[in-house]
């Protein structure tokens, strides 16, 4: 197995150009209320793009991932106020080691299945979660939930308001694309496409399938939970209801209308549904129709996502004229 | 003797719940079964299976049958529908992918049915014996709760005749058991997928009218259901309609029982419990086929 391909200047190019748009947004946004969708959509991105490498690239279709996104959120609201007033990194800290310990935990018995009993198995996780969250007062607050997370600051910075918030997500949403980028590119991402085509060739050519469904599943659950960890202190409060079953459902449709397979899909579905939602609110209840008929189109017609479309798109403009 | 009658109504009780849920999920294992889909689209077929029922039966004063008929038929007309518009393209495709088109129709379902019929605003299905109660030395059991019973037991009936006694059943379990083959034999594909996709619909919407009928109607009436359905095709075996049958029953009175005498929280944890366990134990279920493990 050779290692990693050369960087090339493209590549370079496109995490500067990522780093200067956030760079940028930051600067130049002050409308509190677009702030604050972008704090919040930056979150769920950190959350989203390894859940992409996790259902797009593995192939791999869960359906219970708002259970460490809670988990997340939970570990941090119980450290810093419910239980404990530790500090909002430890508790960050704690939730990475947490989160890592339930997916390896229950990467043994989901990793048995495969398909839609995989679907179904996470499924079912996810509704557990839920369950557990809205009944086990102790760690949850139940219903009332959780207030009053403390601000986190370094030294005598504070995130105390949502541009700053928005800053300490993009901070964190460039190491969770980062890391996707350095996965996906490597030999982990060739393995992730062996086990999406074909995992029982994969497992006869010698490869250790089970380990890299393990590392990913693992990784894009500490990601989920860091991803809860940082929506935690953005919100006056939360309870079970933010991490249902159809929360779970959300990640999947950024990725699915994003573009499953790439990294940039997961990241533009945020995007997208975030403006779409806000476009649509006029319609009041209607707005759902247009992410089921979205979902049903792309799933038929269109696997790409909007990342495919785009690429068609400037595939088509930049046409050059054959030679031969 | 109080406690034991006691236990028995909540066995009852559980035997019903239970019988409701083995309708909804004998559709899903139905589909499953010949047609390899998990339709998670099938939870609101339950939803708008009630809401069928109290628009024909309570809105326009028709008697109870003929609004479950109605539920029966227009759920069936719906998975017809569903299967002409989206499934049919489907056929090729990992069955995730299935399953991700299923919960782009159940948002576009849920939504409609939200949008007609408002909120969270309850209505009552006129379902007969829900205000009358049988009494048999001491033991009081709602007239509804048997009657449920009894319908469905006379729906699984007619499923065991279409199934195992008819043609139609003869090619559809032809095709269960090897699409090629019996395409090979002279069986359309097309019309065997309409006649599943109409049944599965159809016991969808018989499952919400009776549950309408029990409980109340309302928009998010179908996604409890469905999770329970799936539950009980996993447990009972994917496809297996027997399975659904017995996993319905064991799921539900272990359900019922449990709310009763443990409390609620560890009664709705249960059912997902139980998945879990079957599917790390035995991922084939009671009388699935084989399942290849990952």
């Amino acid at each position: 197995m050779s290692g990693m391909p050369t960087i090339q200047l493209r590549e370079v190019a496109a995490w500067v150009g990522i780093v200067l748009v956030l760079l940028a947004a930051w600067l130049f946004v002050h409308n509190d209320f677009y702030l604050r969708l972008m704090m919040i959509g930056a979150a769920y991105m950190v959350a989203t793009i390894p859940f992409g490498l996790l259902i797009g690239h593995m192939g791999y279709l869960a359906m219970g991932q708002a259970a460490f996104f809670g988990l997340g959120a939970y570990v941090v609201g119980n450290l810093t106020t419910l239980r404990f007033e530790e500090n909002y990194w430890l508790a960050l800290l704690a939730v990475i080691l947490v989160n890592a310990a339930v997916a390896y935990a229950l990467s043994f018995p989901l990793f048995r299945l495969r398909g839609y009993h995989f679907a179904i198995g996470t499924l079912g996780v996810g509704q557990l979660a839920y369950l557990t969250f809205k009944s086990w007062d102790w760690f949850t607050g139940g219903t009332f939930g959780v207030s009053g997370i403390p601000t986190p600051a370094i030294g005598e910075y504070e995130f105390g308001d949502n541009s700053r918030l928005f800053l300490l997500g993009a901070v964190f949403l460039l190491i969770s694309a980062f890391t996707s980028w350095w996965l996906a590119r490597g030999h982990v991402g060739l393995a992730l496409r062996a086990i999406r085509q074909d995992e029982d060739l994969a497992a006869a050519r010698g490869l250790d399938v089970l380990f890299y469904k393990r590392l990913i599943f693992v990784y894009a659950a500490v990601f989920a939970g860091i991803a809860g960890g940082l929506y935690a202190p953005m919100q006056i409060s939360f309870d079970p209801s933010t991490f249902t079953v159809w929360s779970s459902f959300q990640f999947v449709i950024y990725v699915i209308i994003g573009g499953s397979g790439t990294l940039v899909g997961p990241a533009l579905g945020v995007i997208f549904v975030t403006v779409l939602q806000q476009a649509v609110q006029d319609f009041g209840k209607w707005n759902q129709i247009v992410f089921g008929l979205l979902i049903v189109l792309c799933v038929l017609f269109f696997r790409g996502g909007l990342w495919g479309a785009l690429q068609l798109l400037w595939q088509a403009v930049s046409r050059r004229p054959r030679h031969g | 003797m109080q406690d034991f009658t006691v236990l028995v109504q909540q066995l009852i009780y559980g035997i019903s719940y239970g019988m409701n849920l083995a309708v909804a999920a004998a559709g899903l294992a139905l589909l499953f079964g010949v047609y390899r889909v998990v339709n998670l689209a099938h939870g609101q077929q339950i939803m708008l299976g009630g809401y069928t029922a109290y628009v024909v039966s309570t809105a326009f004063g028709a008697p109870y049958f003929v609004g479950f008929l109605a539920a029966m038929i227009a759920m069936g007309a719906l998975g017809v529908l569903l299967e002409y518009a989206v499934f049919q393209f489907l056929q090729k495709r990992p069955l995730t992918d299935q399953m991700l088109a299923s919960l782009g129709v159940f948002m576009v379902l849920g939504t409609i049915a939200l949008r007609i019929w408002g909120d969270f605003e309850a209505r009552a299905v006129h379902m007969p014996g829900r205000d009358s109660a049988l009494v048999f030395s001491g033991l009081r059991i709602d007239a509804s709760r048997l009657y449920t019973v009894l319908i469905t037991l006379i729906l699984f009936g007619l499923l065991y005749v279409i199934v195992y006694r008819t043609h139609i059943g003869r090619m559809m379990r032809a095709m269960a058991q090897s699409e090629e083959a019996a395409m090979l034999m002279g069986i359309r594909r097309q019309g065997i997928a309409a006649v599943v996709f109409f049944l599965s619909g159809a016991l969808g919407g018989a499952a919400g009218a009776l549950l309408g009928g029990l409980f109340n109607v309302r928009p998010s009436m179908g996604f409890q259901p469905l999770l329970m359905a799936l539950v009980i095709i996993v447990f009972g075996g994917m496809g297996s309609i027997n399975g659904a049958l017995v996993a319905g029953l064991i799921i539900g009175v272990l359900y019922n029982l449990t709310v009763f005498y443990v409390g609620s929280t560890l009664g709705e944890l249960l059912p997902f419990i139980v998945l879990l366990i079957v599917l790390v134990l035995r991922p084939e279920g009671l009388f699935g086929l084989p399942v290849r493990r990952a």
